[in-house]
C-alpha cells in the first residue's frame, strides 16, 4: 500500500514540471548598461556595455559603446579618466581625495551616437562597519557569515572575493621517465612538490543585498555570505574571503533588488511578474530610452578572514585513490598506462591473501591525483598570501 | 408501518367517500396528448387484450380520482390503456403512471407500478382474485412471423377473418401473478401455488378435486384462482373496485391537493388518524376543508386544477403562490422559469423555490421548466388567491449531466442577458483535476470566463481581474475562493445547492466590484429525512449529512472536507524536492433552516476554512476563512416580500519568513466585514414587479502587521528576530447603498429590466467621502418565441481592491480600501446579444458582444514593493482598460448526447491615466491585461451510454496569457542579468486541454438506502505541456536558460467514490 501510494503521489508530483524553453519570436533589444558606483576615497571604475541578445541574432549590433566619460561634483570639479586610449568602455577614476560631503554625478558620451548619459546627483553614502567575520557548519554546509554594524542608511551590498590553498591528493615520489619508459624515484624517493600545492580564486557572482529597515536594530548580524558544501575543496587548506560592504539609498536598493529578483525568477505559482525598472542615468537627447544601471556615490569597506588548516576541521575529504600495479603484458605496456592518465605516485606495501607475503609495489593512480591543477587553480601563490608553500 | 397504515386507511376512506362519480367529460384530466398508434403491418390477431372492440361504460381511477362512463380499451403489445373520447374517432393513450385501476367488461384491471408494486413488470394486470391475497393475470402481445396456422390459441381467440397468407400475428402470452404481504410472485405452472402454501398441499388437493371431476380439468385461470379464493378467506371477486392493500406512500402532510375535498360526515376513526389540523370540520361534525391552508400539490400535467375557493365572486384576477420542489428529493427549487401562457407574465422562483403569479380568473396554463427536471405544464382554473406547491419530475435521461440552467426560455422571455446558472449535479460531472466536483472549475467552461492558469484561483471575468468579482456564498463574500494554491475551490460540491454567475446584467441589489457577481448558494437541509454522502478522492475527502431537527420546520446542514496530501508529502523519501513542503486545508460548512411558515423562512449558514502551505521548510503561507450569515424571508402580503439579511466575513492570511533567524518575521493582513441587507419585492401589477432595498458593510481591514518570528529552537541560544514589529494599521470604511429596479414586460415581446443603485463610501481617518450612482438597463425584443435580441447596459464602482503583482490569488496580495488617494474603481459595460432556439429548443444558438470600460483600476510601479507598505499609494498607478468580445454558444441541452461548444473572442488592454514621464508603464501606451487570451474555444459535453454509465468530456483551448519575458541579457554585478520587455508584451504558448470522464452509477435506484457512484477520469488526456509561466534565469552567474512552467504536465488519472445515504 505505501509502495503503491509513493507511485501515485510520485506520478503527481512529477506532473507538476519545469521544462526547457525556447520561446520563438522574440526580437532583442539593444539598451545602454553602464555599471560602477563613484568610490570616495578609492579608485572608482565604471563600465560601459550594452544588452547581448538573449538568443544569438546575427542582424543585433553587439558592439560596445565607446566614448567619453567623466564625474562631476556638487562643486563643479570633475574628474576624467587618465589612462589612453580616447575610445574605450572602461574607465578609471582617481577619486581617491574625493570629498564624502559632495554630491556627484557620471557623465558618458556615446561617440557612436552622439548620445550623452548622465545619472541623478548622488550624495555621499558612509560604508558601514563591518564587525567581525565567522564561520559555522552542520553536517553538509559551511556558512561563511559577517556582521555589520550601519551608518547612515539602512540599506546594504557587498561583494565579496575567495581565495583558497589547496593541494593535490598525493606529492609523487616516482616519476615515469620517457626515455626508459619505466617508473623510477623522484630525486631519491623524495616527495615531488611541483604539483602539489595550488591557489584558487572566486569573485562572488552575484551581489549581497539586505535592509534593516524593519529592524529594531541598524546592524547585520551573522549575514550569510557564502553557504558551500563541507566536501568543497576550498575548505581544505587555507581559505580567505576579502568581502566589501557599502550603504545604498532605498532607490538603489530597490532597483538592485529588482534586479536580482528579476534575473532569477522562479516562475513559481506566486512568484512576481518581472518587471525592469528605471535606473538613475538618462539619456539627455531621449529621455524615454532605457538605459540599465544606477550610479550611486559610497564608501566602501572592506573586511578579511582567513580560516587556517588548524581551523578546517569541518572539511570532509574524499575517500583516497586507491593506488595499484598496472598490469603489463605483451599488448600493453607501462607506456599505455601512462598515455592513458596513470602517473606512478609512490610505494605501496601490499600482502599476498594466499601466502600471507608481503611485498613493496610501485602504485600507480590517475593524474589528478598528484595534480593540484586539476582542481582547477593555479600554482601562482598570492602576493599576500599568509602561508608559504612551494 | 404506522404511517402506512394511516395513509392507506386515509387512501381508503377517501376514496369511498368521493364517491368516485367524476364527470367523464372531463377528458382533459388524462389527456396526454398522444395518439394511440396504428400499426403499419397487416397481421392476424389484435394487439388488444382481448378483442378489438372497445368497452363502453367503463370507470376509471386516475390520479386518485374516479371517472366512469368512459370508452376503453387495453393495448396488451404495448400496456396502455386507450380512450375514447366522446366524439372523437380516434383513441388516444392515458398516462400509464397515473392510472391505477379501471374497468373493462366488468373486470377490474389494475397498474401494479401505479399502487405501489413496483417490483410487477410494467403494464397492466386484469384482478381474478381479492381478498387477504390477489391473484391477477397478465397478457403481453408480442409481435411473431410465423408461417403455421395461428388462429386460436396463439392469437388467443378465433378470428374468423383469420387471413393465413399473413404470417405476421401477434400472440397471445399469460402470466399469472400472486400477491400477499407485501410480495408478488409469478406463478408458472400448477406446481407454484403449492410452494405458496407448501403447509395445504393436502386442502389444495381437496379443493382442486372439488372442482374437477371426470374430464373436467380446471385451466390455469380457473386452477389458480379456485386454489386461491379456497384458501384464503372469501370468494371470488372480479369486478369491485380493489382495495389497496398495497405500500402506496403518498405525502399526506403537503400533499391535500391530491384528492378531491371529501364531503360528507367525516368518521371518527379518520379524524383521529390524521394530524392536528388537517381537517376543519363544522360544529354538526361535516368536512369543511380538509387542510388547513389548502395548499393544492401539483402533481401531474395533465390535470386541471381548480384553485381557490368555487364560491367567490367579484373578482377578476387572483394571486397564486407556492413552492417549486424537486419530486427526486423534496428540496424547494430556485430559479425555474415559470411562464403563465395567459397573460404573458415570466417570473423564475427565488431563492427558496417560490414562486407568485396575479392570474386572471378562470383557466390558465403555468409552465414550469428547470434544466434538470422535466417542463410542466399545469392547467388550473383560478376561483380566489391560492397556495400551489409543484412538484417536478427529474429527467429521465441524463439531464443532470453536463448543461446550463439558462436554457432557451429564460434567454427569450427574460430582458436579462450575461447570466450562466448551473448546479451542483452538473458540477459534479465535470472532468477536474483530482476529480472533486470544483464550482469554479465548472464555471470557468463558460464562455467569457477566464483564468490565467490551471492552477490558480481566481477568474477572470469578461476581461475584469480577480479581484473585480463579488463572490458570495449565501451572501457572505469570500475574498480568496480557492485551497491549495487553487487546485481546489473554497466551494464544498456536497453543500452547494446553484451557482448564478452575472457576467453582464447585474441586478441592482448587487454591487461593490465592477466586473461580475458570482452567487453561490447552498443546500437547505431536508425537512423530511436525514440524508448525506461520503466521498473519497485522490488528495481529499469529504462528508455531508442534512436532515430535519423539527419535521417539515426546522432542517439542518453539516458538511466539511480535508485533504490528507500533507502526510502523504510526508511520506515521500527525502530528497524527492516535495519532501519539505506542506499543503493542507480544512473547511467545514453548516446550515440552519427555519419555516415559521410556508412563506417565512429563516437561514443561518456558516463557513469556515483553514489553507496552510510551503514551498519551502523556512516560508509558510496560512489563511482563513470564516463566515456567518442569517436571512429572514417572509412573505408579506400576495404582491410583496422580503429578506432580511446579516453577517460577518472574516477573511485572514499569514506569511512566516524564517529564512534568516535575525531578520525572520511573520506578516498578517485580515478583512473584517460585517453587513445587513434588507431587500422587498413588490408586484405591482402584470406588467411591473419592483424591487427596491439598500445595504449596509462595515469594513475594518488590517492592512498588514509584520511582527518578529522566534522560535525555541533559536531561542535557546538566545538568539532573537530583530525585526521590529510594524503595524499599517487598520482602515475603517463603511459602504451604504440604496437600489431600486423594475421588471417591465411589456407584451410578449418587449421588456425591459432598469433600475438604479446609489452607491457610496465613507472611509476614515482621513474622512474621504464618495456617492456614486449606478445605473442598471436591460431590453429585449422578441421576433417570435425561438428569436430574439437583446441589449443591455450597466455601471458599476468598486471600494476595495486587491493589490498585487503575482499572476494568482494570494495570501501574499494586499487588499486595501478607497480613502483619499485611491479612488473608487468605476466601470461601465454596454452588451448586445441575439438569442435563436432551433428544433424546438433542443438546441440554442447565442451570440453576445460587449464593451467594456474600467476607470482607476490599480496597477503597480515597475518593482514595486506591495507587501508592508505604508505609503502604498506611491507604489501604485492607476489605469484604465477597455474591454470587448463577442461569445458564440452553441448548446444542446438535451438528449443522450447535450452539452455546448462556445467561441470567444475577447480582448482586455490597460493603460496608465496618468503620466510619470520616462517610468509611466509601456511608455503610456495601451498593453494587454495579464489575463487578455483573446481567442478561447471551450467544448463541454455528455454522452449517456445507458442509465448508469455516461461519459463527460471537456475540451479548451485558449491563446495563451500574456507575459513580460527577456529581451536581451547583460552582464553587472558580477553577473548576467536580463533585460525585460515591455509588460506583458510577449504571450505563453496557447492553452490546450482535453479532460475525460467515465461516471458509473452502480445503484441507479432511489429507493434504495444507499447510492454509490464513481467517477473514473483522466484529467488532460493529451499530456499536453501546458505552460502556467515561462522564465529565463541567471543561474549561476553566467548561464542563461529558459523554462517554461507547468502545473499539470501529464495525464492526471483519478478514481473518486462517493456514497449518498
Amino acid at each position: 500500500m505505501k509502495r503503491a501510494i509513493y507511485i501515485i503521489l510520485t506520478a503527481i508530483l512529477a506532473a507538476s514540471c519545469v521544462y526547457s524553453f525556447e520561446p520563438e519570436g522574440i526580437v532583442s533589444q539593444r539598451r545602454i548598461v553602464i555599471e560602477g558606483d563613484i568610490l570616495i576615497g578609492g579608485m572608482t571604475e565604471v563600465d560601459v556595455r550594452s544588452t547581448m541578445p538573449i538568443i544569438y541574432d546575427e542582424e543585433f549590433d553587439m558592439s560596445t559603446p565607446v566614448g567619453r566619460a567623466w564625474i562631476e561634483d556638487s562643486n563643479g570639479l570633475t574628474y576624467e579618466d587618465q589612462s589612453a586610449p580616447l575610445l574605450k568602455s572602461s574607465f578609471t577614476f582617481d577619486t581617491r581625495e574625493a570629498s564624502a560631503d559632495c554630491s556627484y554625478r557620471l557623465h558618458f558620451q556615446d561617440y557612436g551616437t552622439g548620445n550623452e548619459y548622465i545619472s541623478r546627483w548622488q550624495s555621499v553614502i558612509k560604508a558601514p562597519t563591518v564587525t567581525d567575520m565567522s564561520f559555522d557548519y552542520d553536517l553538509e554546509n559551511v556558512n561563511i557569515r559577517m556582521d555589520v554594524v550601519g551608518n547612515d542608511t539602512n540599506y546594504y551590498r557587498w561583494d565579496y572575493v575567495e581565495d583558497w590553498e589547496y593541494h593535490a591528493e598525493y606529492a609523487p615520489t616516482y616519476i615515469f621517465d620517457l626515455i626508459t619508459f619505466r617508473a623510477r624515484y623522484y630525486n631519491d624517493g623524495l616527495p615531488d612538490y611541483s604539483n602539489y600545492w595550488c591557489w584558487n580564486r572566486a569573485i562572488s557572482k552575484e551581489f549581497g543585498l539586505a535592509s534593516t529597515e524593519r529592524q529594531s536594530q541598524n546592524r547585520l548580524d551573522k549575514q550569510i555570505l557564502v553557504t558551500d558544501s563541507r566536501r568543497s575543496i576550498k575548505y581544505q587548506s587555507h581559505y580567505r574571503m576579502d568581502v566589501t560592504v557599502r550603504g545604498l539609498d532605498k532607490d538603489a536598493y530597490d532597483y538592485l533588488r529588482n534586479m536580482k529578483e528579476i534575473s532569477n525568477i522562479t516562475g513559481s505559482l506566486f512568484a512576481p511578474s518581472p518587471d525592469d525598472m528605471r535606473g538613475n542615468i538618462i539619456c539627455q537627447q531621449d529621455s524615454t530610452e532605457f538605459v540599465i544601471g544606477y550610479i550611486s556615490a559610497v564608501q566602501i569597506e572592506k573586511h578579511r578572514m582567513y580560516i587556517g588548516m588548524g581551523e578546517n576541521t569541518f572539511y570532509i575529504a574524499p575517500l583516497p585513490t586507491l593506488l595499484y600495479e598496472p598490469t603489463v603484458d605483451e599488448k600493453t605496456t607501462l607506456l599505455d598506462h601512462y598515455n592513458n592518465g596513470l602517473r606512478p605516485v609512490m610505494d605501496v606495501y601490499v600482502t599476498d591473501p594466499d601466502t600471507g607475503m608481503s611485498s613493496t609495489i610501485v602504485g600507480w593512480g590517475p593524474s589528478n591525483c598528484i595534480y593540484c591543477q586539476s582542481f582547477g587553480g593555479t600554482k601562482k601563490r598570492p602576493d599576500d598570501w599568509p602561508t608559504y608553500h612551494e | 408501518m404506522k404511517r402506512l397504515n394511516k395513509i392507506l386507511m386515509l387512501f381508503t376512506m377517501l376514496l369511498s367517500l368521493a364517491g368516485a362519480s367524476s364527470s367523464a367529460q372531463d377528458y382533459d384530466a388524462f389527456f396526454r396528448g398522444q395518439i394511440a398508434p396504428r400499426y403499419m403491418m397487416r397481421f392476424n390477431g389484435t394487439y388488444f387484450w382481448e378483442s378489438p372492440p372497445f368497452s363502453q361504460g367503463q370507470k376509471l381511477c386516475y390520479d386518485g380520482r374516479v371517472y366512469d362512463n368512459l370508452t376503453l380499451n387495453v393495448n396488451a403489445h404495448l400496456q396502455e390503456l386507450l380512450l375514447i373520447r366522446e366524439g372523437d374517432a380516434m383513441a388516444m393513450i392515458v398516462e400509464r403512471d397515473n392510472v391505477e385501476w379501471f374497468t373493462l367488461r366488468d373486470t377490474t384491471y389494475v397498474n401494479l407500478n401505479a399502487v405501489g408494486v413496483k417490483e410487477a413488470p410494467k403494464g397492466y394486470y386484469k384482478l381474478l382474485y381479492s381478498g387477504s391475497a390477489m391473484l391477477f393475470e397478465h397478457i403481453d402481445k408480442v409481435i411473431l412471423s410465423r408461417t403455421d396456422n395461428c388462429n386460436g390459441a396463439v392469437i388467443g381467440y378465433y378470428d374468423e377473418h383469420y387471413n393465413p397468407n399473413i404470417t405476421t400475428c401477434f400472440e397471445k402470452q399469460r402470466s399469472y401473478w400472486y400477491y400477499k404481504d407485501g410480495e408478488i410472485t409469478k406463478l408458472k405452472n400448477k406446481k407454484d401455488i403449492k410452494l405458496i402454501y407448501p403447509d395445504k398441499k393436502k386442502q389444495i388437493r381437496k379443493i382442486v378435486n372439488a372442482h374437477q371431476g371426470y374430464g373436467v380439468r380446471l385451466k390455469n385461470a380457473s386452477y389458480f384462482n379456485t386454489v386461491v379464493s379456497g384458501i384464503e378467506d372469501s370468494s371470488v371477486q372480479t369486478s369491485v373496485i380493489p382495495h389497496y392493500p398495497f405500500h402506496k406512500e403518498r405525502d399526506i402532510t403537503r400533499n391535500s391537493g391530491y384528492l378531491e375535498t371529501p364531503k360528507g360526515n367525516v368518521p371518527e376513526e379518520l379524524i383521529t388518524s390524521l394530524p392536528e389540523g388537517w381537517l376543519t370540520l363544522s360544529d354538526d361534525g361535516d368536512l369543511v376543508n380538509y387542510v388547513a391552508g389548502s395548499v393544492t400539490k401539483a402533481i401531474h400535467a395533465n390535470k386541471t386544477y381548480e384553485l381557490g375557493d368555487k364560491t367567490k365572486t367579484g373578482i377578476s384576477r387572483a394571486t397564486v403562490s407556492g413552492t417549486v420542489y424537486n419530486m427526486s428529493d423534496d428540496e424547494p427549487m430556485p430559479g425555474v422559469t415559470i411562464y403563465d401562457n395567459v397573460t404573458g407574465q415570466y417570473i423564475t422562483s427565488d431563492g427558496n423555490g417560490h414562486f407568485s403569479l396575479n392570474l386572471p380568473v378562470g383557466e390558465n396554463v403555468i409552465n414550469f421548466s428547470e434544466y434538470s427536471v422535466e417542463d410542466f405544464h399545469v392547467k388550473v382554473i383560478v376561483y380566489d388567491n391560492a397556495l400551489m406547491d409543484v412538484e417536478m419530475k427529474p429527467k429521465s435521461e441524463l439531464l443532470e449531466s453536463a448543461m446550463i440552467s439558462a436554457e432557451s426560455r429564460a434567454n427569450h422571455r427574460t430582458a436579462k442577458m450575461g447570466i450562466e446558472k448551473i448546479n451542483i449535479s452538473s458540477i459534479k460531472k465535470f472532468p477536474t483535476a483530482f476529480g472533486e466536483g470544483d464550482v469554479l472549475k465548472a464555471v470557468q467552461t463558460f464562455p467569457g470566463v477566464q483564468s490565467v492558469g490551471e492552477a490558480s484561483g481566481g477568474i477572470n471575468v469578461r476581461g475584469g481581474s480577480t479581484d473585480q468579482n463579488l463572490i458570495l456564498f449565501n451572501e457572505s463574500t469570500i475574498y480568496n475562493p480557492s485551497h491549495m494554491f487553487g487546485i481546489f475551490s473554497s466551494f464544498n460540491p456536497d453543500v452547494v445547492d446553484n451557482v448564478e454567475l452575472y457576467k453582464s446584467s447585474i441586478p441592482a441589489e448587487y454591487g461593490g466590484r465592477i466586473s461580475s457577481v458570482m452567487d453561490v448558494r447552498s443546500k437547505e437541509g431536508n425537512m423530511q429525512k436525514f440524508k448525506g454522502s461520503v466521498g473519497i478522492g485522490l488528495l481529499t475527502s469529504h462528508a455531508f449529512i442534512e436532515g430535519p431537527l423539527k419535521k417539515e420546520r426546522t432542517s439542518f446542514t453539516l458538511g466539511g472536507r480535508t485533504t490528507y496530501s500533507n502526510w502523504m508529502l510526508d511520506l515521500l523519501p527525502e530528497g524527492n524536492g516535495y519532501s519539505g513542503g506542506k499543503a493542507q486545508f480544512n473547511d467545514a460548512n453548516a446550515g440552519f433552516t427555519h419555516k415559521f411558515a410556508e412563506d417565512n423562512t429563516l437561514n443561518v449558514n456558516a463557513y469556515w476554512s483553514h489553507d496552510n502551505f510551503s514551498f519551502a521548510k523556512d516560508t509558510s503561507f496560512h489563511y482563513n476563512n470564516v463566515n456567518v450569515t442569517a436571512r429572514w424571508k417572509k412573505k408579506i402580503s400576495d404582491e410583496t416580500s422580503f429578506a432580511l439579511s446579516g453577517g460577518y466575513d472574516w477573511y485572514e492570511t499569514q506569511v512566516n519568513d524564517l529564512a534568516n533567524v535575525y531578520d525572520a518575521y511573520s506578516i498578517q493582513g485580515v478583512i473584517r466585514q460585517a453587513y445587513t441587507k434588507l431587500g422587498f419585492t413588490h408586484k405591482l401589477n402584470d406588467d411591473h414587479t419592483l424591487s427596491y432595498g439598500g445595504q449596509l458593510i462595515g469594513y475594518a481591514l488590517d492592512r498588514g502587521n509584520m511582527d518578529p518570528l522566534n522560535t525555541d529552537e533559536f531561542e535557546e541560544f538566545g538568539i532573537k528576530s530583530y525585526v521590529i514589529p510594524v503595524s499599517l494599521g487598520t482602515e475603517f470604511a463603511l459602504e451604504p447603498s440604496l437600489w431600486m429596479s423594475d421588471t417591465w414586460q411589456i407584451d410578449d415581446k418587449l421588456s425591459f429590466d432598469y433600475g438604479t443603485r446609489l452607491s457610496s463610501f465613507l472611509a476614515t481617518k482621513p474622512m474621504k467621502f464618495y456617492a456614486l450612482p449606478e445605473l442598471r438597463l436591460s431590453g429585449k425584443y422578441s421576433f417570435n418565441p425561438n428569436l430574439s435580441v437583446k441589449g443591455g447596459f450597466n455601471t458599476m464602482n468598486q471600494y476595495i481592491h486587491m493589490v498585487s503583482n503575482t499572476t494568482t490569488v494570494s495570501p501574499m496580495d494586499t487588499w486595501k480600501l478607497s480613502d483619499k488617494d485611491i479612488r473608487p474603481q468605476r466601470g461601465f459595460q454596454g452588451a448586445a446579444g441575439a438569442y435563436w432556439s432551433i428544433d424546438g429548443g433542443k438546441i440554442d444558438l447565442s451570440l453576445e458582444t460587449y464593451y467594456k470600460r474600467m476607470y482607476n483600476y490599480l496597477d503597480y510601479k515597475s518593482g514595486a514593493t506591495l507587501v508592508m507598505n505604508e505609503n502604498i499609494a506611491d507604489a501604485l498607478v492607476e489605469t484604465t482598460g477597455r474591454a470587448y468580445g463577442a461569445e458564440f454558444m452553441f448548446k444542446k441541452p438535451l438528449g443522450k448526447l447535450n452539452g455546448w461548444v462556445s467561441y470567444t473572442y475577447s480582448r482586455t488592454m490597460l493603460k496608465e491615466m496618468h503620466d510619470r514621464g520616462v517610468s509611466t508603464i509601456n511608455s503610456g501606451k495601451w498593453y494587454p491585461a495579464a489575463f487578455d487570451k483573446p481567442h478561447d474555444v471551450k467544448v463541454v459535453g455528455n454522452y449517456k451510454f445507458t442509465h448508469r454509465y455516461s461519459l463527460s468530456f471537456n475540451l479548451d483551448y485558449s491563446t495563451g496569457r500574456p507575459v513580460t519575458i527577456p529581451v536581451g541579457r547583460y552582464f553587472y554585478g558580477g553577473g548576467y542579468r536580463l533585460a525585460y520587455s515591455d509588460r506583458n508584451g510577449y504571450r505563453i504558448p496557447d492553452y490546450f486541454r482535453l479532460d475525460l470522464a467515465l461516471n458509473f452509477e452502480p445503484s441507479h435506484y432511489l429507493r434504495k438506502l444507499t447510492y454509490f457512484s464513481v467517477t473514473l477520469g483522466v484529467y488532460n488526456v493529451t499530456g499536453r505541456n501546458n505552460a502556467y509561466s515561462v522564465y529565463y534565469t541567471t543561474k549561476g552567474g553566467t548561464r542563461l536558460s529558459g523554462y517554461m512552467v507547468s502545473v499539470f504536465a501529464c495525464q492526471i488519472p483519478y478514481l473518486n467514490i462517493n456514497m449518498r445515504f
